[in-house]
């Protein structure tokens, strides 16, 4: 293939994957525009918000984090996103080993903003493409920051009564996150219950937000012994 | 949280993100993530959602402890709807906070 014609067609596979990519964008907005509202009213700086998204595009983490600002250190809170986002060490894994032979600056690239929703668009259209991945990535990348920026801009002009109003709005979003697929199957309530259970204890006997890592960390590890295989399940 | 705090908190959460999401890139062989350890990675976000709602939840507001049990169960009949995140968000808020003005 001359070389003309390789950038043609790595153009028109990143193309391709950025376009399979707009239905999941779609979704991922509203849950975007959420983070920045609920980030301003945490405290954060308009510039802080949005740069979180840029740097981390990993939304259960940044939604987790704004429920927890003031509340935890910052050494407790970066653990907590560690563990969360520890998965995309394993989608990133499955990527990289049926990638086609890329060069390790491309792929780099490519792990920047692997994410729950690109990982699922890869495994399921069998690509080994490089670049259809960086297209999707671009697609989901863009429209997190582009609803993070929204969602800052609503913040700004809500007034101050309704501010007193956000406490209960974490735990609506967070409910909203768990409970759908809570639905799927039963181990996975035994896994919340056990995980809820197990931080109600333990917050008894040290720090809340240290708690909430041991009980997740807890938690899930148990839930290995009771829970059934699930398919790749969507944010 | 100053300033400088939170540069360092999205600093750290970044590096903590990037880094395994690029360390595979380096291993293009699959690493060998074994069949418990992957199921316990993809259960560990369902479980960091369950402890960050419960037992915080219920001491939402101390001073009026049942907005924030109320708000939950509504949020909660939403999401079981599958209602977006953001209307459950919304819907609660509203709900909470006309409970203010109100009582």
């Amino acid at each position: 293939m001359s070389r003309a014609n390789k950038c043609a067609v790595g153009k028109s596979a990143f193309a391709e994957g950025f376009a399979s990519a707009l239905p999941v964008c779609l979704g991922l907005i509203p849950i975007g525009i959420s983070y920045g509202l609920l980030a301003m009213q945490a405290g954060l700086g308009r510039l802080e918000t949005v740069l979180m998204s840029a740097l981390v595009m990993a939304g259960s983490s940044q939604l987790m984090v704004v429920g927890m600002v003031g509340k935890a250190a910052v050494f407790t809170m970066v653990t907590a996103v560690f563990f969360v986002n520890l998965r995309h060490l394993v989608m990133s894994s499955a990527v990289m080993s049926r990638m086609e032979p890329t060069p390790l600056g491309k792929r780099l690239l490519c792990a920047f903003a692997l994410c729950d929703e690109s990982f699922a668009l890869f495994s399921m259209s069998g690509s080994s493409s490089a670049d259809k991945l960086l297209g999707a990535n671009t697609a989901l990348y863009g429209t997190w920051v582009a609803a993070s920026v929204i969602g800052v801009a609503i913040g700004q002009f809500l007034p101050e009564a309704l501010a007193k109003s956000f406490g209960v709005a974490f735990y609506a979003a967070f409910l909203s996150l768990l409970l759908p697929n809570v639905r799927r199957s039963r181990s996975t309530v035994a896994l919340v219950l056990l995980t809820a259970v197990l931080n109600t204890g333990l917050q008894l006997v040290i720090p809340a937000s240290w708690a909430v890592i041991l009980s997740m960390v807890l938690g899930a590890a148990i839930g290995t012994f009771f829970a059934e295989d699930s398919k790749n399940e969507q944010k | 949280m100053s300033r400088s705090d939170v540069y360092l908190l999205i600093v750290g959460m970044a590096a903590v993100t990037y880094i395994p999401r690029a360390l595979p890139a380096f291993f293009t062989d699959r690493l060998k993530v074994g069949g418990r350890l992957e199921k316990f990675l993809s259960l560990l976000p369902y479980a960091a959602m369950s402890a960050l709602i419960f037992p915080g939840v219920f001491s939402v507001d101390a001073e009026h402890p049942l907005f924030g049990i109320a708000g939950a169960l509504a949020a909660s009949l939403l999401a079981l709807k599958r209602c977006p995140l953001i209307v459950c968000v919304l819907a609660v808020v509203a709900a909470n906070y006309a409970l203010y003005v109100l009582i």
